[in-house]
């Protein structure tokens, strides 16, 4: 038994010295497409459950629970640690809320201030945060904010507060659990006044909102809560902003998946199929049916095994980094990547499927007799091809072209593969490329985004008083302000919304404010008109010219509808100021948004304005997109695409590389009757290069497909809708990139095999022949 | 002298070509004048083949020089060498060495299609060489249909497509059976006769005498013997 088994062993082990570069191009497409699936599962499980795993990881706090510290002691609501349906807890932390000071800022502030917490480490049994820059608060004068440095959101910034001392930044830290804005030392918040107890809770039963309030009363078993931060809401917030990424990402994956597959049963099976001459041979000495599938199968199985491990590893770092990534763009502590049995089956599945596709070819062929095995090992010698294949030599294409045009011809399954593994390629960088303006457009239509500079007026301050007209006013007499709309926010009642709707009401100059996020009809031009989100347009099944009755402040008055802005709320509305009855009572104070002209800086701008308004109360702050989001799915954009471009071009290579060995002799004849070497590369790459085109061509609609496609079923699910140019993104220089990947990809993946053929020496080739 | 040197299609110059440190040729001087027909003969692993694929400028000597046509064969980069190919020399291998997906006149015409030849005037060129070597009825058959013979005949039309000084013949008969490698053999001479200078390796004495104006014997990479001879005369390979 010894001996077959070492047999085998050596000519499989013979084989793979001598197939280098078929060996080497297995061992890399299969490491490519398991780092891509294991890349892929991790996206497609973070998209699933990135807030879960990331509150299991980080043990977030099912209610984060703030006491009055007036009416209660810290040993009472210690004690509320061990009361009943609590698992875990942390706390009690003292809290106070620092004011927002008058003026600029350097750390944006929401307008009910900073919620800060001293907390001495940030581990614990419960809300262990983490750390995204910088390090924990050691002593007084420090703070360590929630989220990450972003734009003026920095370290070193300072934090103020009327009457409290100055805070320096010394760290950013993220937390699966809501209700604090900043922690310090507890040393530093006795030095701040607290007011609160921060208590932080796990329960057994918090599976939804009203479990959760329910065990938080258990627990605190009558003492007054001020209020609470449930992980429900923490939850929704990120699926809000989460679930417009998840189609995306789910595409992508599902794409990745896809060429994976496709990529190793294509490479693997040709490996096999390549040989099937060989086979011939072994079987012709004497090696059983079994033997020779055994050495095909031991052949390709060390490049796999190979492949496997350094793609698992690749996939992992990938998906790790690129989970932390989201995590830490939604603010969430990172979930750790992808799960290992998750890996472990990644792995087993490629190694399965490789086995699989070498499989199927091997026993084949160990059924077939030795002769024929043999003559499957040549290339097709009947049927059309050969017809298209003279047509082309008579043509007046040069001699190298005709005759490489006609190379797939003769190959008509493994070109179609090696087209269908293009084709896949151009349409997954075609939907990606689509894809990526889609989500920029989203991310740059809104009004925000339009915004150079925000001015707003302290209400605390004396001066405070000013109008919105003077205000803007004194806006606009700023140099280097092109346009100044005012935006107010008003309650506002509708039909059908239970909860009330709010209405951002617009005055001035705003045209140039509205985005381009119309799903239909058109923005309000005057008084008297309202554009609703589409998602209440969907609700309420209303059209554009359809009325609207709305009551503000006490007063009915019924509204035009126009058109309709892509958002997934139910209760935005978008309407110009004079449209609804002057407030009552004190004014809510104005926000101004301004355009700032070109070539003007809008820091220079705010800063100035800073400077000339801080007397009359005013202040400017430079309106910094957040583009994270962007940066992150350009990131993904590109990491996908070179993926998948180049598991087609090692497809391509694959394909030329099997194409030149079986074409060995023939390769040999043409240079002996003299074709110089550069024009059997030109030949072998037209080969490809032809297939590169008609993948360009076939992918390229493909992908504007899916990509339409995808767009508007997220449209659907998020009941958002889409707007018309975030559809139809694609002009021709974004049509002809991808067009041209095909061609790049099919001539880049069949140069090098193409080089090494035309450099093999002719009289070894033709006296092995 | 002058002369003697412009009608010296082939000169070798202690050529020596080592495979593995095994000389395959060891120090070979040999020259072919035009209109000869030399047969080099010899046992397997002698070197004739190696000198075949020098001349051919499908292999590179490790020293001495090789010069076929004037040209200096063992300088040459493999664009020149691929030039030189087209243009100077004609094969004909013992296995054909046809393309199978191509019919017969194409696989002529390829040869002339290499040097800038338009396709037509190509093809009409490789049917004027199939109708002379007996196979305009062949033209559009595809190898795999073809007889031995048949395949030689279109190999030998192919290496005259594109009227070269010299055809190299490495086995012309070596895989076909006696009676077709008589017409072969028969072709050979004939084409000898009408000036074609032929440079023929054979183990085959037979077709060697017949065809042959002059043989050389090689063993062990060295020309051990060399003969002028009458066609159909005797030579008695050791």
């Amino acid at each position: 038994m010894g001996r077959p088994v070492s047999a085998v062993w050596a000519a499989s082990r013979a084989g793979v010295r001598r197939r280098r570069m078929q060996t080497g191009s297995i061992g890399l497409v299969v490491a490519l497409a398991t780092a891509t699936l294991v890349f892929g599962l991790g996206l497609l499980s973070a998209s699933h459950s990135m807030f879960d795993d990331a509150f299991a990881k980080a043990r977030g706090a099912h209610a984060a629970a703030d006491f009055d510290a007036a009416r209660t002691t810290e040993a009472q609501v210690a004690a509320t640690a061990h009361g009943s349906g609590v698992t875990a807890a942390a706390g009690p932390f003292r809290t106070v809320t620092l004011a927002r000071p008058d003026g600029p800022s350097e750390v944006p502030m929401q307008s009910e201030g900073l919620t800060v917490a001293g907390r001495a480490d940030p581990g614990g049994p419960v809300d262990r945060l983490s750390l995204t820059a910088g390090r924990w608060v050691r002593g007084p004068g420090e703070i360590v904010l929630r989220g990450k440095p972003m734009g003026p959101f920095r370290l070193g910034g300072k934090v103020t507060s009327p009457g409290r001392p100055e805070l320096t930044v010394v760290g950013f830290a993220v937390s699966a659990t809501g209700g604090v804005d900043g922690w310090v030392t507890p040393a530093q918040v006795a030095a701040l006044r607290p007011d609160g107890f921060l208590m932080e809770y796990r329960f057994a039963r918090a599976g939804d909102p009203a479990e959760v309030r329910r065990s938080l009363n258990a627990a605190a078993a009558g003492l007054p809560v001020r209020g609470y931060d449930s992980y429900m809401t923490a939850k929704r917030e990120f699926e809000g902003r989460f679930n417009q990424l998840v189609p995306f990402i789910t595409v992508f994956g599902i794409l990745a998946l896809t060429v994976s597959v496709f990529i190793i049963g294509n490479v693997v099976s040709g490996a096999v199929i390549s040989g099937f001459r060989h086979i011939g041979v072994m079987k012709a000495l004497g090696f059983t049916p079994g033997q020779v599938t055994s050495v095909y199968v031991g052949m390709v199985a060390v490049p796999t095994a190979a492949g496997c491990a350094v793609g698992l590893a690749v996939g992992h770092l990938l998906a790790g980094r690129m989970v932390a990534n989201l995590s830490e763009n939604f603010e969430l502590p990172s979930a750790g990547g992808v799960s290992l049995p998750l890996e472990a089956a990644a792995g087993g599945g490629v190694l399965a499927l490789a086995a699989l596709a070498a499989l199927v070819p091997a026993l084949r062929a160990g059924r077939l007799p030795a002769v024929q095995a043999i003559s499957a090992g040549t290339v097709s010698r009947r049927g059309r091809g050969r017809r298209v294949q003279r047509w082309l030599v008579r043509t007046r294409l040069p001699l190298p072209v005709g005759l490489g045009l006609g190379l797939p011809v003769a190959r008509p399954a493994r070109a179609a593969v090696t087209l269908a593994g293009l084709c896949l390629g151009v349409t997954a960088v075609t939907m990606g490329l689509g894809l990526h303006q889609t989500v920029t457009k989203i991310m740059t239509a809104d009004t925000e985004s339009r915004t150079s500079v925000r001015v707003g007026v302290d209400p605390r301050n004396p001066a405070g008083s000013m109008s919105a007209d003077r205000l803007a006013a004194t806006v606009r007499a700023q140099p280097g302000t092109a346009h100044v709309t005012a935006s107010v926010q008003r309650p506002m009642r509708v039909p059908g919304l239970a909860t009330g709707a709010s209405a951002e009401t617009y005055s001035g100059d705003y045209r140039p404010f509205l985005g381009d996020n119309l799903v239909r009809g058109r923005w309000f031009t005057g008084p008297g008109e309202v554009v609703p989100s589409e998602a209440f347009m969907r609700l309420q099944g209303l059209h554009v010219g359809d009325p609207l009755s709305v009551q503000v402040d006490g007063t009915r008055l019924t509204l035009k509808i126009v058109g309709a802005f892509s958002h997934p709320d139910t209760d935005r509305f978008m309407l110009d100021a004079a449209s609804l009855p002057a407030a009552k009572g004190r004014p809510e104070p104005p926000l101004l948004l301004v355009i700032v002209k070109d070539g003007t800086d809008p820091a220079a701008y705010a800063a100035q304005l800073n400077k000339t308004g801080a007397s009359a109360g005013l202040f400017a702050e430079t309106a910094a997109p957040d583009l994270a989001d962007r940066a992150l799915f350009s990131g993904l954009f590109l990491v996908f695409s070179l993926i998948i471009c180049t598991a087609a071009a090692l497809g391509v290579l694959n394909s030329v590389l099997l194409g030149a060995r079986e074409r060995a002799r023939d390769l040999g004849v043409l240079k002996a009757v003299g074709m110089p070497p550069r024009r059997v590369v030109l030949m072998m790459v037209t080969s490809m290069a032809a297939l590169g085109v008609a993948g360009g061509a076939i992918g390229v609609p493909l992908g504007v497909l899916a990509h339409h496609g995808v767009v508007e079923l997220t449209g659907d699910l998020l009941g958002s809708g889409m707007a018309a140019p975030w559809i139809h993104v694609y002009g021709w220089a974004l049509l002809l990139l991808p067009a041209c990947v095909g061609l790049a990809v099919a001539v880049l993946g069949a140069w090098p095999p193409a080089v090494r053929a035309a450099a093999v020496r002719t009289a070894t080739v033709l006296r092995s022949e | 002298m002058e002369i003697q040197e412009a009608e010296m299609v082939v000169r070798l110059e202690v050529v020596r070509k080592t495979y593995g440190g095994v000389a395959a040729l060891d120090g070979v001087s040999l020259s072919v004048r035009a209109g000869e027909a030399v047969a080099v003969m010899g046992p397997s692993g002698s070197g004739k083949s190696t000198l075949l694929n020098m001349v051919a400028g499908l292999d590179k000597p490790s020293s001495g020089k090789v010069v076929v046509g004037g040209d200096d064969v063992s300088g040459m980069g493999e664009a020149a060498l691929a030039r030189f190919r087209r243009r100077r020399v004609g094969m004909v291998f013992q296995f054909f060495n046809l393309l199978d997906d191509l019919p017969a006149l194409d696989n002529v015409a390829l040869a002339g299609r290499l040097v800038g030849v338009p396709a037509r005037k190509a093809r009409a060129r490789a049917a004027e060489l199939l109708e002379e070597l007996g196979l305009a009825d062949r033209r559009d058959a595809y190898p795999a249909v073809l007889s031995g013979g048949e395949r030689q005949r279109v190999g030998v039309a192919r290496a005259l497509m594109n009227r070269p000084a010299l055809l190299l013949a490495d086995e012309p008969t070596g895989a076909l059976d006696s009676a077709t490698g008589e017409q072969v053999a028969e072709l050979l001479l004939d084409l000898n006769r009408k000036g074609q200078t032929l440079l023929l390796v054979t183990h085959d004495e037979a077709l060697a005498t017949r065809c042959a104006t002059r043989v050389v014997e090689f063993v062990d990479g060295r020309i051990v013997r060399e003969a002028e001879l009458e066609r159909g005369g005797s030579w008695g390979v050791r």
